[in-house]
């Protein structure tokens, strides 16, 4: 129990910011600018009367949303390209140079320099996050799948001439599905931090309500610091942002004590490794 | 030998291949190069260009070339050292780049500097405890620490000890622009605040990274072998496993690089420091694209050598690690 305490605090933040981005006012009331929290406006309003509460709950929608598309995206793309690259011999020497390749490629500045080049928008954030993000998930996955695809039971479906696509999503990637799973976790919460950066750089569309935005908006308006405004236009997305980043660091601890093939099971207390590259 | 030429052969091709991507992202900006030149015009007070002036431009910049001989143009450019001339600052990059090059430089080596100050330590303390309360605790504050985005470290350090405290100055590096009116030490007092948020953001990624390996290293054979030959813990650490660990966290040293750069960005936009981060939004909000496009092959370049140089070193002191480069 006391093992798994970590993991349940983990779920319970993601899903409390998940409920509460569900109950999030569809036409929050406008108010006066900077007001402190008190009635009408439980968290005060920001520089331009928008109710803090409210924003904070709709940017956890953009924030969940980049998660959810970051995460599925690279794994899927990375589980696919590493697995046929872990049980079609002629694929894997050409598969691996290109992951190779694009492993050493700096993520973070990267994406904000292309953003620049691009349109800044979520879209092409979350486009970028998922090219750059695959071949970290393809390298972790490929010994895996070969592992698995010496087992009998993958050489019996083989032999009946089943394919590589088939095997691997018939009987090994099933297999592989709480390494699959912590990897979703990793890239979910590099794609949150990811996009909150962008935003507080200002690299997204400016009606864009992200939690990053709030941020970016609240710290260069000239009034914050001045007062104590900051304390209820900058503390409540950025807490918010922690618990979201947190709870999936949480939730990955767990995980990779559980599935992490490379650690045994005398060392399941090792804590999770925040880095997704295999080494190097 | 082999091993280094491959190594070398590899970087290049990758630096050939961001090269290549670099030239033609310029062309993905929405409208192309003449909407941009037309809209920087219209940004500084200009007409739009006219149709003649845009055939003009087109014919002064080559782009009624076809693309393989543009990139030839401009690989024969960048072998020249010419990055191309700034729009916004009517001044060739390549001058305003290593101008600002050098502040973003200081920047990320004296955070890299404090994160492996910190964290290694710790983590190395962390592992040889493990289990201890000590340990659960240095875990829980790195992970919290590791939870928080980079601006966020940065926004926090802004306002406790600039806003309240006023140690240290709200923003900029004028100290570093003229540093001798300033001295060493007005230089100090600007990147103090920038370079200690970075590097405790970092600090958490070199904390795992040193506690990892060293909890790896303890449970090899040859550790029991010298604590059977009775050496004590001190010796155990420093005899044998630091030895063992610095190889591994050398590999790793290009990685932080490459993420101290990412932080460095908001480091830059936090404290208003004017280093690379902060040029490349000044040129993207002024749609100076071939400033951006100098900053990008540099920083691409830059990484790439740290990388290069990492595992060149380590085939020194790891012939494992050669065999599978």
């Amino acid at each position: 129990m006391m093992r798994r305490s970590p993991q349940i605090a983990g779920i319970a933040l993601v899903l409390a910011i998940a409920a509460a981005t569900l109950f999030a006012p569809s036409d929050p009331a406008r108010g006066l600018p900077f007001q402190p929290p008190g009635m009408g406006h439980p968290l005060g309003t920001d520089d331009v009367g928008h109710d803090v509460l409210a924003e904070v709950q709709r940017g956890g929608r953009v924030s969940l949303m980049v998660a959810l598309a970051v995460s599925l995206s690279t794994v899927v793309l990375g589980s696919v390209i590493g697995g046929l690259a872990g049980i079609v011999r002629r694929l894997d020497a050409p598969l691996m140079a290109m992951v190779d390749f694009l492993l050493v490629i700096p993520r973070l500045p990267l994406v904000i320099l292309v953003s620049l080049y691009l349109r800044p928008g979520v879209a092409n954030a979350i486009l970028l996050l998922s090219l750059l993000g695959w071949p970290s998930v393809a390298r972790t996955i490929r010994p895996l799948v070969r592992s698995v695809a010496r087992a009998e039971f993958v050489q019996a479906a083989r032999s009946w001439g089943a394919g590589p696509l088939y095997l691997l999503r018939r009987h090994i990637l099933p297999q592989c599905r709480g390494v699959l799973l912590a990897q979703c976790i990793v890239e979910a919460r590099y794609g949150v931090m990811a996009e909150a950066g962008l935003g507080f750089l200002g690299l997204e569309e400016p009606t864009t309500k992200s939690w990053g935005m709030m941020m970016a908006y609240a710290f260069g308006h000239p009034a914050t610091f001045v007062s104590d405004a900051w304390t209820w236009t900058v503390v409540p997305p950025a807490l918010a942002l922690v618990s979201l980043t947190l709870g999936l660091g949480l939730i990955g601890l767990g995980l990779e004590s559980r599935f992490d093939p490379r650690l045994g099971q005398s060392d399941a207390s090792r804590p999770w490794n925040p880095f997704e590259e295999d080494p190097a | 030998m082999k091993r280094y030429v491959a190594l070398v052969a590899r970087s290049l091709a990758l630096l050939a291949v961001i090269t290549v991507t670099n030239f033609f992202l310029i062309h993905l900006v929405p409208g192309g190069p003449l909407e941009v030149i037309s809209r920087a015009r219209v940004e500084s007070g200009a007409a739009p260009l006219s149709d003649a002036e845009r055939a003009m431009f087109r014919r002064y910049y080559g782009l009624d070339q076809p693309l393989p001989a543009q990139l030839l143009a401009y690989a024969g450019q960048l072998l020249h050292g010419d990055l191309g001339y700034s729009t916004f600052f009517r001044r060739p990059s390549s001058e305003i780049i290593a101008e600002y090059c050098k502040r973003t430089s200081l920047l990320v080596a004296a955070g890299v500097l404090v994160a492996v100050c910190t964290g290694l330590p710790l983590g190395i303390v962390s592992a040889a405890r493990r289990g201890s309360l000590l340990d659960s605790v240095l875990l829980a504050v790195e992970m919290t620490l590791h939870a928080a985005p980079p601006f966020l470290l940065a926004m926090a350090a802004l306002i406790v000890f600039a806003v309240k405290l006023q140690w240290f100055p709200l923003a900029g590096s004028e100290a570093i622009m003229d540093a001798k009116s300033a001295g060493f030490a007005g230089m100090l007092r600007h990147l103090a605040l920038p370079a200690l948020s970075l590097g405790a953001w970092e600090s958490s990624t070199v904390y795992y990274l040193a506690r990892n390996a060293m909890v790896d290293i303890l449970g090899e054979d040859y550790i029991r072998t010298a604590r059977a030959k009775g050496l004590g813990n001190h010796e155990i650490l420093i005899r044998h496993a630091l030895p063992a660990l610095l190889p591994m966290l050398l590999a790793r040293f290009a990685v932080l690089f490459g993420t101290a750069i990412g932080g460095a960005f908001f480091a830059e936009q936090v404290f208003s420091y004017p280093g690379l981060g902060q040029l490349s939004l000044t040129a993207f909000q002024n749609y100076d694209y071939l400033l951006l496009r100098g900053i990008f092959l540099v920083l691409a370049a830059s990484i790439l050598t740290a990388y290069l140089v990492a595992d060149l070193w380590l085939i020194r002191f790891d012939a494992r690690a050669g065999e599978r480069a």
